[in-house]
């Protein structure tokens, strides 16, 4: 078993580098500069990727915690644990490469009526309140119930904060979700974000099974600790 | 010309924001391990007292 | 039957409580009071729009619930009441209920009395101009603050923060409850034609349903022991 996970993540290492130098070479090299938007548009490749790995993240997070509180399962904890803290990173992407985009798309950082910059912003401070949650308590047991409890009501608090932020303001500037409109993307442009998103993925999978990983060794070397009754 | 370069900038930025959170992510792991590591040598040597 | 009737006797012991030591209805009111000034001396000399000053009073609002919301369940800690309550032949989640129900007046009674008082110092009657449809807001803002805050509150007396880090997991759920009584209250006030009052309606008693399922279904994994 521990073998295979071994292998397991040197196969996403291997994949999730080698995905990750293709979508460098196809954002920067091999797809067409967009003519409205300019160059910075190729941000579109890496700044959307990140978003959807963080809603992944707390994703995870929330079936985790409702996992957890069905079983008692202190795996799930575990998981929850792990997904909230890489995806708090990507979501820390997602909103620094942002507002570079919006300073040279409207020229300006930050524009309080566009929903998802708005969202995305939310979603980072629900789950840092969620990390600094599973800081301020000690008990390992009541530390994962509530983390569970506080990881449901987050996210879903997610959509709720989307449709209110939608409908504060009628006109949105952020492009459209792009890809799903007909002939937003061309097919090159198609392939570098999927390609990138790949990537974005299996690097948010390898990050997150050495993070589960690592937390199980802390796990254990507390029980040692406690074993030993130091 | 001037805006364009200027995008350009911009975007490698926001591109290497991404390695630049990535290791400092990976950095805080690499502190998290040699800890967990110091734990564990102070256990053994405990055990080994006993 | 019998899940009501212990909601209700809950509710009259945490009126009954509060009536003797009136702690967190002066501690709220006195908030509210207070922050109305500092408010009005931060912007003196500017021009309050009606828009701002709907702002200001749920914002002022949102805090003092805070307040009242983070001693909610400081007394029965303390005195081990919570215990007492747990070994009750009851389901965990009217202990919620009757919790949720009694902030909720809290912070009603505030409310009701702190509009009258916003009208007077922003010299703005149009506060009271529909108090019926007011008062309705007033009812589903609070109650979504409420029902989540009761939860979170539960969550954040047994930590080592204790009552420091409810705002932190609150303020982020609320947003949405915030943006939606703004909306509504500024409708009240402004009738302004841009906003859809019935939309806003909906969106916060799903707020509350949401929430409140949520809360009743997981409570008692939170004061588990």
């Amino acid at each position: 078993m521990e073998k295979w996970n071994k292998k397991i993540d040197y196969f996403l290492f291997l994949l999730a580098f080698i995905s990750l130098l293709v979508a460098l070479y196809l954002t920067f090299i091999y797809s067409r500069i967009e003519k409205e938007m300019g160059i910075i548009q190729k941000i579109f490749y890496f700044h959307v990727p990140g978003a959807w790995v963080a809603f992944l993240a707390f994703f995870i997070v929330f079936i985790a915690s409702i996992l957890f509180l069905k079983n008692k399962d202190i795996k799930m904890d575990i998981i929850s644990h792990a997904s909230a803290e890489v995806g708090i990173y990507f979501c820390t992407i997602t909103l620094i490469t942002g507002p570079i985009w919006g300073r040279i798309a409207w020229g300006k950082w930050w524009d309080w009526l566009e929903p998802r910059l708005d969202t995305y912003l939310v979603l980072w401070a629900l789950y840092i309140g969620y990390l600094v949650l599973r800081n301020a308590v000690e008990d390992d047991f009541r530390r994962a119930r509530f983390a569970a409890v506080y990881g449901i009501v987050a996210f879903a608090d997610v959509p709720l904060v989307i449709i209110s932020i939608l409908f504060l303001r009628k006109f949105m500037p952020h492009p459209g979700p792009i890809i799903f409109s007909r002939g937003g993307l061309t097919p090159d442009m198609k392939l570098a974000f999927f390609v990138s998103l790949f990537a974005f993925t299996v690097l948010f999978i390898l990050l997150l099974r050495r993070r589960i990983f690592l937390l199980r060794i802390e796990e254990e070397i507390k029980n040692l600790k406690n074993k030993l009754g130091r | 010309m001037e805006k364009s370069s200027q995008a350009l900038a911009y975007l490698f930025a926001a591109y290497s924001v991404i390695w630049i959170i990535i290791a400092i992510y990976l950095l805080i792991m690499g502190e998290k391990i040699s800890r967990l590591r110091k734990d564990l040598e102070n256990l053994e040597e405990s055990l080994k007292k006993k | 039957m019998k899940f009501f009737k212990s909601i209700i006797i809950l509710i009259k012991k945490d009126v009954k409580t509060e009536l003797r030591t009136k702690e967190i209805f002066t501690s709220m009111f006195l908030f509210v009071f207070l922050t109305l000034i500092i408010f009005n001396f931060a912007f003196i000399g500017k021009e309050i729009n009606q828009n701002l000053m709907v702002g200001i009073a749920w914002a002022i609002f949102l805090f003092a619930s805070v307040l009242g919301l983070s001693r909610s369940f400081i007394h029965e800690k303390d005195t081990g009441c919570l215990e007492g309550l747990m070994i009750t032949p009851t389901d965990r989640s009217v202990i919620y209920f009757g919790k949720a129900i009694g902030n909720l007046f809290f912070i009603l009674i505030v409310e009701a009395i702190s509009i009258p008082m916003f009208s007077l110092f922003f010299s703005e009657e149009s506060f009271l101009r529909s108090p019926l449809q007011l008062f309705g807001v007033l009812f589903l803002g609070s109650l979504g603050i409420s029902s989540v805050g009761t939860l979170l509150s539960a969550i954040t007396i047994n930590t080592k923060a204790r009552e420091l880090l409810l705002p932190i997991l609150l303020f982020p759920v609320i947003i949405p409850v915030l943006i939606s009584v703004v909306k509504l209250t500024i409708y009240l006030v402004t009738a302004d034609p841009f906003i859809n009052p019935n939309f806003w309606m909906n969106f916060l008693i799903v707020y509350d349903i949401i929430f409140l399922l949520i809360a009743f279904l997981t409570f008692e994994y939170v004061i588990e022991e």
